[in-house]
């Protein structure tokens, strides 16, 4: 008997926690029950692998819809991460609070760094998130979305879908960002469209519309949560990070820029630029049987930056997944922590992918085959000095995996330490140094 | 607010303990054939040995600590034909510290040279001295100790790692790795500038005089780079170049040795060694022998060993 999932809303709450019952529901064999207030109910139309219960009270009235579920559920999950906070405390916090880990003084809270990754681990599925299981509604009506598609008219341009009215995270900057993203665009070769201007009959025949969409552009609201349906859909997520970080979205792999809101002012030309400057087709994700190469650094530099794209050619297809300020929810005094860095990667790479951990101002000389690492060397106009420090590390997802275990939960800082570490490890099972592999300039 | 550098130390140093991961690279007598030299047959605990054949003998020029602090005096060891200490006396040599001593042939006799520092400790003074040995009943005498009037041989700077040697006749000094003097009667005659090879292990630094290798020169050099994560900051390297016998013609690729964290000294005994400094490798001297070359290096500032080179691991 599978339990009922309690999640009484919002649409963008309800369909961020969708990945994880699909899940559940092949585990079980049967179709997971959730409970969700009766205005956001509709949404869960568009999926077969779950069945709704519906709550004819506030959504915000988590302990009343606890207690009529009491009613009839034996096994109740509450995976709501809005409510009064005693509530959320004794239902959802409390019980996903791991085993073995003291517990505060003041009571179970969220232990994740994001609501959406706390709705996870309220289920049970916390680990599933690196394996990206999608998110599907697999009872979708074309005509319906045809219909949206020819009312939009969107036939023969650029889409460009824009959402900055988040009503539970509210954006302020909406209007610069409108102005910044119509200002200089060809109106003959772009349609911005303002999805809060549009009206579905059901949310998710937005999806036509996403599928047809060169990019996306949001601020933490429902939106952003469905464009994870749609992968290859580059995605300019802006989140919410007020009272604290946990309050925004997570970063998922098809962000090409994933901006919180404080940080807007400093990079909004940024996010307006990413509308073109990604692939033209899309988010490219890694493939099995592939060499994508997926890099992972930090921060930005455009010498860095050209220089990789000449080594890497046309033979190899790559991806380059950039760890940008804020996009980890875990802070290490102002770094990221390693792990949620690689597993930034792992959201975007198959098994045999390698990943590729280097520093933004590092050019690669020599393609990683397997396992390695290189030390610095810095070119200046004197000649190269060599550092011990290594500032390249290369290894298959399948190898981060088998010991993920052993590597300690380091912050990814300017000191050696993670990365010395980091190299041992790779030495220990079976890495080997790749000399010259990498460079930067003096 | 985490305290980032103290959270990675702690889990990092918690890794390689659990590891037994105690260095970058094996110790230096591990990473080339080698051996130490038997520590307990010289002066406590001495290092940064300089080897010379003359006269079918071996010598061995060391430092080492005669009380508990930083100054050093010299000592000279003569090693029989498996390099083991067969006499060990003290070299006469005046000055508050005398350091890093370097044997060298001139006019068919042994020379040294070294470093003298004096001055209270963090603002210290080097110069560098040389003389002919000469060996008595119970000691060697360092004749002349002079001190070549150049640069900063002073006391108004850090003078050190000249290599002395002879060619063509002449008492020649490598003084820094872009400059050779020509010494007459102790003045400088001459300056040669020549091209500094391209090392990319931080600034070439001393090393052994350059020796003939048929119709070639070969000396070995020190280096460091101060890249490394704290406490210890620094590692030394060692590398080769082929020159003629000024300016170098070929440079190993990469180290031939590299300082290690660890050494031939046992753990428990090290603690005890207060000088002991993690990284150092110092190539002192060399001679050539059957298939390459012995090269003596202190390790660690705190014993000396000597490993044997061949051509193929110069790396050039």
């Amino acid at each position: 008997m599978t339990p009922l999932v309690i999640n009484l809303g919002k649409t963008g709450d309800i369909v961020s926690l969708l990945p994880p019952l699909r899940v559940m529901a092949t585990e079980a064999g049967e179709r997971i029950k959730v409970m969700v207030a009766k205005k956001y109910a509709s949404v869960l139309e568009g999926c077969s692998y779950v069945d709704p219960v519906v709550w004819n009270g506030d959504w915000l009235d988590l302990r009343g819809a606890y207690d009529e579920a009491r009613k009839s559920f034996d096994q109740i999950i509450v995976a709501q991460q809005a409510g009064p906070a005693a509530d959320m405390r004794e239902l959802s916090h409390g019980p996903a609070w791991p085993k073995g880990v003291p517990v505060p003084k003041e009571g179970a809270h969220a232990f994740e760094d994001s609501f959406v990754k706390q709705a996870w681990r309220c289920l049970g599925k916390q680990a599933l998130r690196r394996q990206m299981p999608p998110m599907v509604f697999d009872r979708r009506d074309p005509a319906r979305e045809a219909a949206l598609l020819e009312k939009l008219g969107v036939a023969k341009k650029k889409v460009l879908l824009v959402s900055c009215g988040g009503q539970t995270s509210p954006f302020k900057y909406k209007e610069l960002l409108m102005h910044l993203l119509t200002v200089d665009r060809d109106g003959r070769q772009w349609k911005v469209i303002d999805l809060d201007e549009v009206e579905a009959e059901r949310f998710y025949d937005l999806l036509g519309l996403f599928e047809r969409a060169k990019c996306l552009v949001a601020v933490d609201s429902a939106p952003l949560h469905l464009a994870r349906a749609v992968p290859t859909l580059p995605v300019v997520a802006i989140v919410q990070d007020q009272p604290t970080a946990w309050h925004g979205s997570p970063w998922q792999p098809n962000h090409v820029v994933h901006c919180r809101y404080g940080d807007f002012p400093e990079r909004a030309l940024e996010c307006v630029r990413a509308v073109e400057g990604h692939s033209a087709n899309g988010i490219r994700l890694g493939r099995n049987g592939g060499r994508a190469f997926i890099l992972v650094y930090h921060g930005r530099n455009p010498v860095a930056q050209v220089e990789r794209q000449q080594w890497t050619g046309n033979h190899l297809d790559w991806v380059e997944t950039e760890c940008q300020k804020g996009s980890l929810g875990r802070d290490g005094g102002g770094f990221p922590f390693l792990k949620d860095v690689i597993g930034m990667a792992t959201m975007r790479a198959a098994m045999n992918d390698m990943i590729v951990l280097t520093r933004s101002d590092t050019c690669l000389a020599r393609v990683p085959e397997g396992p390695c690492w290189s030390f610095r060397t810095t070119r200046t106009a004197n000649g190269e000095n060599w550092a011990g420090i290594v500032d390249m590390m290369a290894f298959p997802r399948s190898w981060y995996e088998a010991n993920l275990a052993h590597i300690p939960d380091f912050i990814m800082g300017p000191d050696s330490f993670w990365s010395r570490a980091m190299m041992e490890l790779l030495k220990a099972t079976g890495g080997v140094e790749l000399e010259g592999g990498c460079f930067n300039h003096g | 607010m985490v305290d980032r550098v103290a959270h990675n130390s702690s889990l990092y140093a918690a890794f390689m303990r659990a590891r037994g991961v105690e260095s970058l690279r094996p110790p230096i007598h591990k990473q080339l054939p080698g051996f130490a030299v038997n520590r307990h047959s010289l002066r406590k605990n001495g290092y940064n040995g300089s080897i010379l054949v003359h006269g079918g003998r071996t010598l061995m020029a060391y430092r080492y600590h005669p009380g508990s602090g930083p100054q050093t005096k010299l000592a000279l060891a003569e090693l029989d034909s498996l390099y083991r200490v067969v006499k060990d006396r003290d070299v006469d040599a005046a000055g508050a510290s005398v350091e890093d001593p370097r044997l060298f042939l001139y006019r068919g006799a042994p020379w040294i040279s070294y470093t003298v520092s004096s001055g209270p400790v963090g603002a210290w003074k080097c110069v560098v001295r040389y003389g002919r040995l000469v060996e008595t009943d119970n000691r060697w005498v360092v004749e002349g100790q002079y001190l070549l009037p150049y640069g900063k041989n002073d006391e108004t700077g850090l003078e050190k790692n000249w290599v002395f040697f002879e060619h063509d006749g002449k008492l020649r000094v490598i003084y820094d790795h872009g400059t050779v003097l020509t010494v007459e009667d102790n003045v400088v005659t001459e300056q040669n500038h020549v091209m500094p090879a391209r090392w990319n292990w931080g600034t070439i630094r001393g090393g052994s005089g350059p020796m003939k290798w048929g119709d070639r020169w070969i000396r070995f050099f020190h280096s460091r780079v101060d890249t490394e994560p704290r406490p210890i900051v620094w590692r030394y390297f060692v590398g080769a170049m082929v020159c003629d016998p000024y300016e170098a013609t070929q440079v190993s690729r990469k180290p031939i040795l590299w300082g290690s964290e660890v050494d031939a000294v046992e753990v428990e005994e090290r603690r005890e060694i207060f000088h002991h400094k993690q990284n150092v490798v110092f190539p002192g001297g060399a001679i050539a022998v059957d298939g390459g070359w012995l090269l003596s290096v202190g390790v660690n500032d705190c014993h000396n060993v000597l490993v044997k080179v061949t051509e193929k691991d110069l790396n050039l």
